[in-house]
């Protein structure tokens, strides 16, 4: 039987000690210790009214399910997760793993249910932050995002806000460059502090240089769609399988499917596709076994100057030039 | 750093520092500054381009940024400003640049200087900016009672109070500045105040910056002289900016540093060792070793024999029984040679 711990997260930070009592565990200053559990750090910090962060740096004994049930709609967590081994995020009977190449960055509404399952012996590093939506607003108008467009984007009936990615590799150095300081330190709340604005600053850069995409979405929604993406990956060898079969397994009609998918990945399905296409030829070029007319067929492109063409795009050199300078 | 000689400032003002924004309004009814928002104020078109951007990061810490490229020379002179606060200065042109500079007629010598400062708001201070060149300087403002409780694990109780307590003592820290807020600040020196992420980042680079302060702080203890007046500290201040461009020379001996400072050497020497923690000729040997790791790695020397004499040793031995004493590790752990 996997022991199940229901919580919610928020700014005002009532939470904290219903869920060290959830994980049998105990509040001591910032420190939540839940030593059955798992061992390491977890720490709370709220830097001011808007915005409270949770380090969690822990290796786990056992299998552990977590189930997100926020009562406050007031907030969007942003997820930074530097898992190592098993962690997944479930709903219905859909799995996804997180972590591994794939999302290590999530933006998550407060209003949408998560269920997470975490396997004894992983090992994570995570920080998450959670942000009042009017404090969100309050950046995206001085960024000249006008009064309407914010007020759908914070309609929790209109919209919900949701996104699934890679961090930058600047996010990583920041989260890594922090992570060598022992916790507890005159200075940690300050350091924190800092990595907290830091990850909100690159944040917003990121998410102003998106299409803003209003919708609803359920949990279900959400999960499909990774699940979706998640298959692509699985057949990057073989040609797109289109947008009407993508679709009919996602259980969703066509429009709704590119819009959702959109909104939460970012990409269109197929530029998502052919990006981790040319990302792997990328790695199979670098393995110097293969001619670039071999992985051509390999990636199942129609002709190898078809290949060498899109990859030339996205790379801004030519494959043999690639593979030259190596 | 003064505006040349020869150019005698036109416009003079002066005005208060404070933890909130009143302070701008000196500003504006002497120069006719516009205060553009909450946080920025110009200078007008034909004075000065550029911007101050003043903000609270925290309760007790705000951040100040002037920076400015003037067209007509200034002398801005800030009163002693009532409120339990202390300047923190962080001059982003410090530390031992490599830039050679024509100093004197008879060589070419290094820039050193102390990019770091404490300055308590109780002291008057004048300043000149260069015309035609970008001044940046980042500044935070220190409430005292915030700054005591990061000093209170170090520290008793009563002597935090004491240390603390403007009517009887006067702030003072000078240092290098660390690396990484070096890097933290140029970074934030080259981002558009325009750019929506700008006030995130600030808090960032604010609450780093403040993090690695308190952390030097900490290694060597904040300074703290009872009641040393601005003349007196301005005069040591002046010989201690005289040593950094001394480098290479051998240490021109405290009688003729207490001469430059006008007073007896036993009051230089005191005053002198309050400020920087060191007496004039171990604070002396101290950045002549710096200078020399900075030289060590730079791979401009074929030897580590060369960097001793470079630094003005004459017997290469003995430089290397003194750097290992300083670093505790060889000069030849931090040698690169040229290539």
């Amino acid at each position: 039987m996997i022991k199940t711990v229901t919580h919610r997260f928020g700014v005002e930070t009532a939470w904290i000690t219903e869920m060290a009592g959830a994980m049998g565990g105990t509040v001591d200053g910032n420190f939540t210790l839940v030593p059955e559990i798992h061992t390491g750090t977890r720490y709370t910090l709220s830097i001011n009214e808007d915005i409270t962060v949770l380090l969690a740096d822990a290796t786990y004994h056992q299998d552990i399910l977590f189930k997100l049930r926020n009562t406050e709609n007031d907030f969007a967590g942003i997820f930074f997760n530097l898992t190592e081994g098993e962690s997944v995020h479930i709903i219905d009977d859909i799995s996804r793993s997180v972590g591994r190449w794939d999302y290590n960055l999530a933006i998550v509404d407060s209003q949408l249910d998560l269920d997470y399952l975490i396997k004894a012996g992983s090992k994570s590093y995570n920080i998450s932050i959670f942000i009042k939506k009017k404090m969100l607003s309050v950046y995206l108008e001085r960024a000249g995002i006008l009064e309407d467009v914010r007020s759908r984007i914070f309609d929790g009936q209109q919209n919900t806000i949701i996104h699934y990615d890679q961090m930058s590799s600047n996010s990583w150095h920041i989260i890594n460059e922090f992570r060598q300081l022992t916790p507890g330190g005159v200075t940690y709340d300050l350091f924190l502090s800092s990595t907290v604005y830091y990850l909100l600053s690159g944040y917003l850069s990121f998410l102003l240089s998106r299409e803003i995409i209003i919708g609803k979405i359920e949990s279900g929604d959400v999960f499909r769609i990774l699940a979706s993406q998640a298959t692509l990956v699985k057949h990057l060898n073989d040609a797109f399988p289109g947008i009407s079969e993508l679709a009919a397994d996602a259980l969703m009609s066509e429009t709704k499917y590119k819009t959702l998918y959109k909104k939460i990945t970012g990409f269109t399905p197929h530029a998502f596709f052919m990006q981790n296409k040319l990302e792997l030829g990328k790695e199979l070029l670098a393995c110097k076994q293969y001619t670039v007319a071999e992985i051509a067929f390999k990636l199942s492109f129609t002709t190898a100057s078809h290949f060498t063409e899109l990859f030339k795009n996205q790379f801004g050199m030519l494959p043999k030039v690639y593979v030259n300078s190596l | 750093m003064m505006g040349s000689a020869e150019e005698q400032p036109v416009l003079k003002i002066s005005h208060q520092m404070s933890m909130d924004s009143e302070w701008r309004a000196d500003f504006v009814d002497q120069l006719g500054a516009r205060i553009i928002n909450s946080r920025q104020m110009r200078l007008p078109d034909d004075m000065a381009e550029g911007c101050s951007y003043f903000m609270e990061v925290m309760p007790g810490l705000m951040v100040l940024i002037v920076d400015f490229t003037f067209h007509t020379s200034i002398e801005f002179t800030k009163l002693a400003s009532k409120g339990e606060f202390c300047i923190v200065y962080f001059d982003l042109s410090d530390n031992i640049s490599l830039h050679q500079v024509n100093g004197t007629r008879h060589q070419v010598g290094y820039q050193s200087k102390l990019g770091l400062g404490i300055v308590d708001a109780a002291l008057r201070s004048t300043y000149i900016p260069a015309v035609g060149e970008r001044m940046y300087s980042f500044r935070l403002l220190v409430s005292k009672s915030l700054l005591k409780t990061y000093f209170q694990e170090n520290m008793s109780a009563l002597m935090v109070d004491r240390t603390f307590d403007g009517r009887k003592n006067t702030m003072f820290f000078y240092s290098h500045i660390k690396s990484s807020t070096w890097l933290a600040l140029n970074q934030l020196k080259d981002t558009s105040y325009d750019s929506p992420s700008f006030e995130l980042m600030l808090r960032g680079v604010t609450f780093k910056v403040f993090g690695h302060l308190i952390e030097q702080m900490n290694e060597t203890g904040p300074v703290i002289v009872r009641q040393i007046t601005e003349v007196d500290a301005a005069q040591v201040m002046k010989t201690q900016a005289y040593l950094m461009e001394q480098l290479q020379e051998n240490f021109p001996g405290v009688d003729l540093l207490a001469e430059m400072a006008g007073m007896s050497v036993s009051k230089y020497s005191d005053i002198f060792k309050k400020l920087f923690k060191f007496s004039p000729k171990q604070f002396f040997l101290r950045e002549k070793m710096l200078l020399a790791q900075v030289l060590l790695g730079s791979g401009d020397f074929g030897n580590i024999s060369e960097v001793a004499y470079e630094v003005g040793f004459g017997k290469p031995g003995y430089f290397s029984k003194l750097y290992k004493n300083m670093f505790n590790e060889f000069p030849s752990t931090a040698f690169r040679s040229r290539e």
